[in-house]
């Protein structure tokens, strides 16, 4: 009886701990006029879509247009992503997302290497051609909808343009976007030699002139700092990321010859949603004071320019294995430091995150704490509502200092070109991984149910899982196999070889031949094998399969 | 003379990139005093097994989290006998169904950690496997000559 007595009074008494941001700046208790003493409205804040674009990227906010709902589901074949799509439509959602890919695709490998034959559909959707973007469309109208590509190469959109091409759709009027960063994509999920800083540079400036060109509707390439955050890096160092890799493809789209009004609108960066909701609505925030200076200041921008696109997607190293039903809550408040951030678009991971792929369950309450956000909690109906709080403007100019410094700290390192191929960032990746797990352990951060507040493993309440069907992923590699066969070789290769002139000259922009290529159902796998070929690199990257063409 | 520290190699097959198991594995393990060799992410069978000699370790421990589990401890599991590492203890963990642990285990598995995985039911199992196989393992034998 004394026992349970002394807990309860411990319950009692229990208050705050960790007096720290979830990236570890010290805070005070309280946040008063002094702390933000100098900060003029006018220069630092300004109106949500006015420079230097602090308050929002859009006059309006929400009240113009609701943010893109991004759910990302993966499915193991094109069928079941098929019924998946008309699912969520009818569950309300306003934009599809065809992602992510699997991970033979994140690699560019077709699903019958047989290095991937084990892994093809077990953790996204396994993209080799456009019978398989054919599949996953069939029945849906592409000029009503917003797609996505989560983490997809060139191929993807190629196999996309050739649908609506072949379907007879006004490719100008498509809305869509490719949420795929070639640098980052490289050095988050690539082995080493997969791919140079300069092929990924180069894949940049392609999309942003071919969107220039055929796309307008669509933001080109995506600066993609989530990723790396997943592995527990500070949301300055996340931002700083994202905004060197954004100038990076800036960069490479004024090599195409392009103005800067032109290249600007065509960068977004997709950062994380984390779970420090006032942390992550200060990280929004000088992200774009930043974004927005950088463009103006560096590159002579005019502030119509400046405004920065951000894709958000919700941390999924967030989400525990224990106790899952908790990761509900936790999403919540994600989405909401990501809407109080002011963020154009939003994927809210599935409850599920820790088990598998999303089941349709999970998928729905993803969308449902959006629409709930939205529609009832009243944290969208104004824009930037957290601008004035002592603490939210002390957080975003702190958020803001830490920001520059982890760029200064990158670029006198090299870059962040060379950070990527050399690997260094890579390795800082494990300490800070390391460093928070380190913090779990000795209890300084508490994860609940991790932690603390844990139950016995026989108490824990097991979600259903998401399993995928062995046999329609077989039979899909079947497919993949006498498509192979089936095509109409000499016109391929013909194609093939002006691809791989296409790719060899780095001045030309390769997705003309591309599309016509994917219209002919070459394979992912095999216009990578050439991209690889064209700079100096083995046609297989496991050196496993010659080059089936003659070129 | 004084106890050597126990060698845990620590290896991501395949394709998956993510690193959170591996990285909070490593952080215990060398918080209990073993030594941690982290080879990172694609390795291959050969490439493990082949660390494993060089490094005469007491410990493999792969970590797996997108479904290929099966397949890949196969090919180590083979390559071992080849190269006659029976006495290195052989761990597997990760994102696995509870169904496959047995299957796990049939393969030539010791055993299976599961995501709920408390940091000391992993350290214990392992500090009590290395005393119950002593220190005259053949593998190790070797070592006795410096």
């Amino acid at each position: 009886m004394a026992k349970e007595m002394k807990g309860l009074e411990e319950a009692f008494w229990e208050r705050i701990r960790r007096t720290k941001t979830w990236s570890g700046y010290p805070l005070k208790d309280i946040y008063g006029p002094q702390d933000i003493a100098g900060l003029d409205y006018d220069t630092d804040l300004s109106w949500p879509g006015k420079y230097p674009f602090t308050r929002g990227s859009y006059a309006q906010g929400y009240r113009g247009r609701l943010w893109s709902t991004r759910e990302c589901t993966g499915q193991e074949v094109p069928s079941l992503q098929n019924k998946r799509f008309c699912s969520q439509i009818e569950q309300g959602f306003n934009a599809l997302v065809l992602g992510p890919v699997d991970i033979p695709s994140y690699l560019n490998i077709d699903s019958d290497h047989p290095m991937a034959v084990e892994e093809a559909g077990r953790q996204g959707f396994p993209f080799d051609s456009l019978q398989d973007m054919e599949d996953a469309m069939e029945g849906l109208p592409l000029d009503k909808i917003s797609m996505c590509f989560e983490a997809c190469w060139g191929a993807v959109l190629a196999a996309y343009v050739a649908l609506a091409e072949k379907r007879g759709y006004e490719v100008s009027q498509l809305r869509g976007v490719m949420t795929t960063s070639p640098l980052e994509i490289m050095m988050c999920h690539m082995p080493k030699g997969w791919k140079t800083a300069e092929m990924a540079l180069r894949e940049a400036g392609d999309f942003i002139e071919f969107c220039h060109q055929r796309l307008p509707l669509w933001p080109a390439v995506h600066a993609a700092p989530n990723l790396w955050r997943e592995w527990s890096i500070s949301a300055a160092k996340e931002m700083a990321i994202g905004l060197l890799v954004a100038i990076e493809y800036v960069k490479a789209g004024l090599r195409k010859g392009l103005n800067i009004n032109d290249v600007a609108p065509r960068i977004a960066i997709s950062p994380s949603g984390n779970i420090d909701i006032f942390e992550e609505a200060a990280k929004f925030r000088a992200g774009r004071r930043l974004w927005a200076r950088i463009l103006k200041e560096e590159f002579g921008a005019p502030d119509s320019a400046c405004r920065a696109r951000f894709m958000c997607l919700t941390s999924g190293a967030r989400c525990t294995y224990a106790q899952p039903m908790n990761n509900i809550i936790r999403l919540s408040y994600m989405a909401l430091g990501a809407v109080l951030g002011g963020v154009q678009a939003l994927g809210v991971s599935g409850y599920d995150e820790a088990l598998g792929l999303p089941t349709e369950q999970a998928n729905m309450i993803s969308v449902r704490i959006q629409q709930i956000l939205a529609h009832e909690s009243g944290a969208a109906a104004v824009a930037d509502p957290l601008a004035g709080s002592y603490y939210v403007e002390w957080l975003t100019n702190l958020l803001e200092e830490e920001i520059k410094k982890e760029m200064e700290r990158i670029e006198s390192r090299g870059g962040i070109a060379r950070a990527v191929e050399d690997g260094w960032l890579e390795r800082e990746n494990f300490q800070d991984g390391d460093k928070y797990q380190a913090e779990i352990d000795s209890g300084e951060r508490i994860v609940v149910g991790v932690n603390a507040y844990t139950v016995p493993e026989e108490e824990e309440v097991h979600p259903p899982v998401y399993v995928v069907s062995e046999q329609e992923i077989r039979a899909k590699i079947a497919r993949l196999r006498e498509l192979k066969k089936n095509r109409d070789h000499e016109k391929l290769n013909q194609v093939m070889r002006r691809l791989y002139q296409a790719f060899r000259n780095k001045e030309q922009n390769p997705y003309p031949e591309w599309i016509e290529a994917m219209k002919l159902y070459a394979t992912m796998g095999e216009t990578f094998g050439l991209f690889r070929m064209a700079y100096g690199l083995s046609y297989d990257p496991f050196g496993m399969i010659e080059c089936p063409f003659a070129l | 003379m004084a106890d050597k520290k126990i060698k845990v190699l620590i290896a991501k097959l395949g394709l998956d990139g993510h690193e959170v198991g591996p990285i909070k594995i490593s952080r215990w393990l060398t918080d209990a005093g073993m030594e941690v060799i982290y080879l990172g992410r694609y390795q291959t069978p050969e490439g493990v097994v082949n660390s494993a000699i060089q490094e005469n370790v007491d410990v493999i421990g792969l970590s797996f989290s997108s479904g290929e589990h099966l397949h890949y401890t196969r090919l180590v599991a083979d390559k071992m006998k080849e190269k006659k590492l029976g006495d290195v203890l052989f761990l597997v963990g990760g994102a696995i169904a509870k169904s496959d642990v047995p299957k796990l285990k049939a393969i030539g598995v010791d055993e299976v950690f599961l995501p709920l995985t408390e940091k000391d039911d992993l350290v214990n199992h392992i500090t009590q496997k290395i005393s119950q196989k002593g220190k005259t393992s053949p593998h190790r034998a070797s070592e006795k000559k410096h």
